[in-house]
């Protein structure tokens, strides 16, 4: 019909090749001298490694969601038969086989377990009749059995279909295909539970007095996002390295924009759910969320994110020009994963002094409102100190960097496109009306 | 009443309102597209069976005005209850619903959205009537014979008389030298 042909043009680039080592070599010094200042700051703050340990977990979060949502972006396109992503999923694929080194580095959330979840004290258990009733699912025997379930799917999912992908580079096979897509329904599903119920257990338990059913959603919404933040991104730097310079276009972009701005804005309508059914019924066992999160500065933070996350890139990201536009949509892309990450942030790290001891003493001890807050007031800040805020930093840059590295790892074992899957001309010729 | 029997009939004088080209095939029509932008023609179109690509940058049609009409419908929404809601809640008839507020910003979201939506998706749904000039029941191109296989396989490209770059040998030409197959006149 159309006399445009589409070529693999012999200019494309479809390898890293010499962007590989530095990748892996850069990531991997980043992210091992950050962990240790981190560490070493962890130490000199002589908090027990309390701010620590909530660092490297809000870090560690981060880039559970990303890869998470990675392997969401690529069940998702066998489950709808998408041929628009062909050209970035192997990005996706990789960024999604993240989970064996994610599950390694939890090693110091292990060690620091007790320390993390307050639901582990006994004592603690046992001064609420309600928390006693939720010691059948929050116990650690249970919750190390859901996590290493969770765990098993995620890196048997992420695997099997990153491998099955690769090896249709060699023969183009069509039944794998068909195969991939056959196994991506249960695997949409299992991935979208699991997420749900890591939501409950790796954040909503932090607070175990505290529930609310719309949080693991809101948890998820930020899992939906994340790729679509990040694939940009990586497509972009590709590009202006010279990789994939003809294959991915200005019509890929504007689709991983306008997903990135559904997402988004499904972010804002989950939470603001979340809000108004707490703020509506009043009930002190979910309002104690948005209390630690209105107090001093954290009043800032939900404010910001209420703006950062929903009503500037409402507009900011609205148009289609601005979707087509390489710049732009990186410029939103970044501060979009930094409101990702800032909501990360705002729901773990209020509470990492409110459950010590002396946190609970100083609260117990308060019984007048205003002397309450007072006293919630002056142990909220203290994440936000300047230190507090640098390990969180090199938390970030130090898990980031394995990431990276480990990301770049697999980049490299294969080509950065499904270079014969059947729907890839389909791909490259797509065009939004 | 008895005027009546002495009115002529009033038998209008076909007028010209432009020439109908028929393309065979996605291609040529594109290019014939380009070629007729490059050559200055305003008033005239390409009517297809199917959505045809790049056509809109072959043509060199500017983006629609709709989208912005679509926001201003649903700001429009969205503010009207943000307005309406504290000023009956809060101000003309104070009630205390459920412990809330007077203003209870976060009850009146739901009503803002729903708004919104239905703001949006009302200014959408006219403003593409108005700019398409919908409903439109008769067009001097169902005249052609031809004309009636735009729905199944023709595609044609007409240019209208009124077009400051119209002359009919010279466009007609023009037309079958961008491979026309056939080059009809319309008279409406």
């Amino acid at each position: 019909m159309s006399k445009k042909i589409i070529q693999l043009g012999p200019k494309d680039q479809f390898y890293l090749d010499e962007l590989g080592a530095p990748l892996i070599s850069g990531g991997l010094i980043a992210g091992i001298v950050s962990l240790a200042a981190a560490v070493g700051l962890g130490a000199a703050i002589n908090d027990g490694w309390r701010q620590f340990l909530f660092s490297y977990l809000t870090a560690w979060l981060l880039f559970f969601i990303i890869s998470a949502s990675s392997l969401f972006f690529v069940l998702g396109h066998h489950l709808f038969r998408a041929s628009w992503s062909v050209v970035v999923r192997r990005l996706a694929e990789a960024m999604s086989c993240n989970f064996i080194p994610l599950l390694v580095l939890t090693i110091p959330l292990l060690l620091g377990f007790h320390k993390i979840f307050i639901w582990t004290h006994y004592n603690y258990v046992h001064s609420d009749p309600n928390l006693v009733n939720k010691t059948s699912y929050l116990n650690v025997p249970f919750f190390m059995v859901r996590s290493v379930i969770y765990f098993a799917f995620l890196i048997g999912l992420s695997l099997y279909f990153r491998s099955m992908s690769v090896a249709q580079d060699q023969d183009g096979s069509v039944p794998r295909m068909l195969q991939l897509q056959k196994q991506a329904g249960w695997g949409f599903l299992a991935v979208f539970w699991i997420m749900n119920f890591a939501g409950a257990d790796y954040v909503m338990s932090l607070q175990p007095k505290w529930l609310s059913y719309m949080e693991p959603g809101f948890f998820f919404s930020g899992v939906g996002m994340a790729v679509y933040a990040v694939l940009p991104l990586v497509a972009i730097w590709f590009q202006r390295k010279g990789k994939l310079t003809q294959s991915i276009t200005t019509e890929h972009y504007h689709d991983l924009g306008k997903w990135l701005y559904g997402w988004a804005m499904f972010w804002a309508y989950i939470g603001f759910a979340q809000y108004m059914l707490i703020w509506y019924a009043n009930v002190p066992k979910e309002t104690t969320f948005f209390l630690l999160r209105t107090v001093g500065p954290w009043m800032i933070i939900t404010i910001a994110l209420l703006f950062g996350h929903f009503i500037v890139p409402f507009f900011g990201l609205m148009s289609r020009h601005v979707k087509r536009h390489k710049g732009l949509l990186a410029f939103w892309c970044l501060w979009l994963l930094f409101f990702t990450y800032l909501d990360i942030f705002w729901q773990v790290q209020p509470i990492v002094w409110v459950n010590t001891h002396a946190g609970l003493t100083a609260v117990a001890n308060n019984h007048d409102p205003y002397t309450l807050l007072g006293a919630v007031e002056k142990i909220v800040w203290k994440p936000l100190d300047p230190m507090s805020l640098a390990i969180d930093a090199l938390c970030l840059v130090g898990i980031g960097g394995l990431w990276v590295a480990h990301t770049a790892y697999l980049l490299r074992r294969s080509a950065l496109m499904p270079i014969r899957d059947p729907k890839l001309a389909e791909s490259l010729a797509l065009e939004n009306f | 009443m008895s005027t009546a029997h002495n009115i002529e009939p009033v038998v209008k004088e076909p007028q010209m309102y432009g020439l109908l080209a028929e393309f065979h095939d996605v291609q040529t029509l594109l290019d014939a597209a380009v070629a007729l932008r490059k050559a200055g023609y305003k008033k005239w179109d390409c009517y297809t069976p199917f959505p045809v690509h790049g056509m809109d940058k072959a043509m060199g049609i500017r983006p629609s005005i709709l989208p912005w009409i679509a926001l201003a419908g649903a700001l429009g929404g969205i503010f009207t209850i943000l307005a309406l809601a504290p000023l009956c809640n809060a101000f003309l008839y104070p009630m205390i619903f459920s412990g809330k507020p007077y203003w209870g910003m976060p009850g009146h979201i739901p009503m803002a959205f729903a708004l919104g939506i239905l703001g949006g998706t009302v200014f959408v749904v006219h403003g593409l009537f108005v700019l398409a000039r919908l409903p439109q029941f008769y067009h001097p191109l169902f005249t052609a014979e031809r004309f009636r296989r735009v729905t199944d396989d023709g595609m044609f490209i007409a240019i209208e008389a009124t077009d400051p770059s119209y002359s009919p040998s010279a466009t007609s030409q023009l037309l079958t030298k961008l491979g026309a197959a056939a080059v009809e006149e319309i008279r409406d």
